[in-house]
């Protein structure tokens, strides 16, 4: 049974050049005690599809189209009551912006009790007691506590978040970009930490992410976003050692390679695509050193090429080939010309 | 304690100015006193009485003992003890101080805040509009229009003064805590608070709504928090701390305008009186009100700074 089903959810936002398309019919499927990655550039709307989970989009921000179920229930039908409740009870939150996230006027420790006491009746030096051994399980030292939010260090809030988010045994936990403001050692450490416990716990987890190796390292499946779209899914080794999409390749060439070989990075030229006035073709089409002129004509379908591996691209037949041309640097070389000409 | 010497060094330098800025001033304290037929000797004793026939310094440095033992001296003009005329007209003004700063925050405060949640609101066009257009009318012009609306037409408020007149008290309390004074304050209070009205207001839904932006807000709803804990506890709370800092520089503010509002309003406090002592060249009290003021002020300055200390965490006095 699926934990979380999210069915062609479209989400945009109202600005002032017009609406942009942040998320454009996203189809995801979490299993219950499953880790999913979610990896993207900046922008591609990842962090959206999570907070819309939450219902904690911005004010500009409007779900078109799609539906949000978890264990069952529409969260976007959800009433206001039974949404707060779900929060943090059942879906926690490891937020991107760690440093700012909490209160600077409440101490660390009675940021974690609230938490706590807005779902379950307890007395206050229970709860305080249980967020001590949280404390302890997180690797910080429990007296810190009673400390304020400006006398931790970037690590110990991310640490304070992660205790926060396993304060209640949720389903699931949301990360998004829980160790970006992380240095690399610390980082490895902490999402060591939050797999061990949480899995433990038997409990789901969505992880948003940048850095591929990061998902390698934590996630059993892998959805590869771009500009609102999910490219590729499937399960983690398949995606890493088998990418079917251009865009997954190059983002294997753009990252330090997880088993240790040595090579020389590649990124991919060009930025992503202007979301307000959204061409009808493939969105990756202009950065695609394979591109043809079908793919600026028209949106690849969705594909099954083996069981659970899914990926949207016209060329899925030739992905062999292009995997091996993909590795090449020359691939990669100038940006690719915006409007197609043969 | 650092703060606390600092509030001491600055009343030294408020008071050391304040002596000499009176003696620059032209015009002699005791011209008014002494007929010019009278002889010479006489005029001179009269000035060696004061202590003004010592050379300035001397003056400064008596002056300076005498405040230490606090004795603000004797006045030129009622010649008598200056803290027995300006002692009640501090007291009455600090009343009318504190009851129209009380007002202007809780005001501004809340209705800052209500407006910042109701973001894009008529309420919120048509409340901004209005503390502006009462900030932007002088205060004595609001003292005059709120008079003759709400004590001459509607004859709900006294025309002036701080208790009616005939009655005799008995002692401080019988005084200060009745439904007469409280009657007569209110309305002065209200105009000078409608006054200051502005900062606050503006300040408060200003910082509410940047408040509100913060990712610690977003992480206070995933938590689950009703959306009102969400505004009180993590909104309104640290909306509050710019709000106080604004309140240590209105206090300074809020002290010119009560010379005003005591004017129109006939109240018998320290402003009124602070004006009278300058025209008259009456050193005395005119320093020693002044002075009250300044400590007043420094005062309050020293309770918004503990306060702010109090509110945000990082903010520390060794």
């Amino acid at each position: 049974m699926n934990l979380l089903e999210i069915k062609n959810l479209k989400i945009v936002y109202r600005t002032q050049a017009g609406e942009a398309r942040a998320v454009d019919g996203i189809d995801l499927n979490l299993t219950a005690g499953k880790n999913l990655g979610l990896v993207g550039e900046s922008g591609c709307g990842k962090s959206t599809v999570v907070r819309s989970i939450l219902r904690l989009l911005p004010p500009n921000a409007r779900i078109e189209s799609g539906r949000i179920s978890f264990d069952g229930k529409d969260l976007s039908k959800l009433p206001e009551r039974e949404l707060e409740s779900l929060r943090w009870q059942e879906i926690s939150l490891i937020p991107q912006g760690a440093m700012n996230s909490l209160d600077p006027v409440y101490r660390v420790g009675d940021q974690i009790v609230e938490a706590i006491l807005a779902h379950e009746k307890a007395s206050r030096p229970e709860v305080w007691a249980r967020v001590e051994k949280l404390f302890d399980l997180v690797g910080l030292a429990p007296f810190r506590l009673r400390d304020f939010p400006h006398q931790y260090s970037g690590g110990m809030k991310q640490r304070a978040f992660i205790a926060m988010a396993l304060a209640l045994h949720p389903k699931l936990i949301i990360a998004d970009e829980p160790t970006t403001a992380l240095d690399v050692i610390v980082q490895g450490q902490i999402l060591r930490r939050i797999k061990e416990i949480h899995q433990l716990q038997g409990g789901s987890m969505i992880l948003v992410t940048h850095d591929i190796s990061v998902v390698a390292e934590t996630c059993h499946e892998v959805a590869i976003m771009y500009a609102g779209k999910i490219m590729e899914f499937g399960r983690v080794e398949e995606i890493f050692q088998e990418p079917a999409h251009p865009y997954t390749m190059g983002l294997k060439n753009a990252f330090p390679s997880v088993t240790g070989e040595r090579r020389r990075l590649i990124s991919i030229p060009g930025k992503p695509p202007d979301l307000i006035n959204s061409s009808p073709g493939c969105l990756f089409a202009p950065r695609c050193p394979f591109a043809t002129s079908l793919c600026f004509r028209e949106m690849p379908a969705e594909q099954e090429i083996a069981p659970g591996h899914l990926a949207a691209c016209h060329h899925l037949d030739r992905r062999e080939e292009l995997r091996v041309r993909a590795q090449k640097e020359d691939t990669w070389g100038e940006e690719r010309p915006v409007s197609h000409s043969s | 304690m650092r703060r606390l010497a600092q509030m001491v060094l600055t009343l030294f330098v408020l008071i050391t100015i304040l002596f000499f800025l009176f003696r620059i001033l032209p015009g002699d304290p005791l011209t008014m006193f002494l007929d010019a037929a009278l002889p010479v000797e006489v005029q001179e004793l009269v000035r060696a009485q004061f202590g003004l026939d010592k050379p300035i310094g001397e003056q400064y440095y008596l002056y300076m003992r005498n405040l230490l033992r606090g004795e603000f001296g004797v006045s030129f003009y009622y010649r008598r003890p200056v803290l027995e005329i300006i002692g009640d007209k501090l007291i009455n003004t600090l009343f009318l101080m504190v009851a129209s700063l009380t007002i202007t925050f809780a005001v501004g405060v809340l209705g800052g805040s209500l407006v910042a949640w109701q973001r894009g609101s008529t309420l919120e066009t048509l409340a901004v509009g209005l503390v502006i257009f009462l900030r932007s009318a002088p205060e004595f012009w609001l003292g005059m229009m709120a008079l003759a609306l709400f004590s001459y037409r509607l004859p709900l408020f006294p025309l002036g003064g701080m208790n009616t007149p005939g009655q005799n008290f008995h002692g401080f309390l019988e005084q200060y805590f009745s439904l007469d004074f409280l009657h007569h304050l209110l309305l002065p209070a209200l105009v000078s608070a409608s006054y200051y009205l502005a900062t606050p207001f503006l300040v408060m839904r200003g910082s509410m709504i940047e408040v509100m932006k913060e990712d610690f807000i977003e992480m206070a709803r995933a938590k689950g928090l009703r959306e009102r804990q969400v505004l009180y506890r993590h909104g309104l709370r640290n909306a509050l701390l710019p709000v106080v800092t604004v309140l240590a520089l209105l206090i300074g503010f809020a002290i010119g305008g009560q010379v005003l509002i005591e004017t129109i309003f006939r109240w018998p406090g320290m402003g009124r009186e602070m004006v009278l002592a300058v025209q008259r060249n009456d050193y005395p009290v005119a320093q020693a009100a002044f002075f009250l003021m300044g400590v007043t002020v420094t005062f309050l300055n020293f309770l918004a700074d503990l306060l702010y200390g109090y509110l945000d965490p990082r903010v520390t006095y060794d």
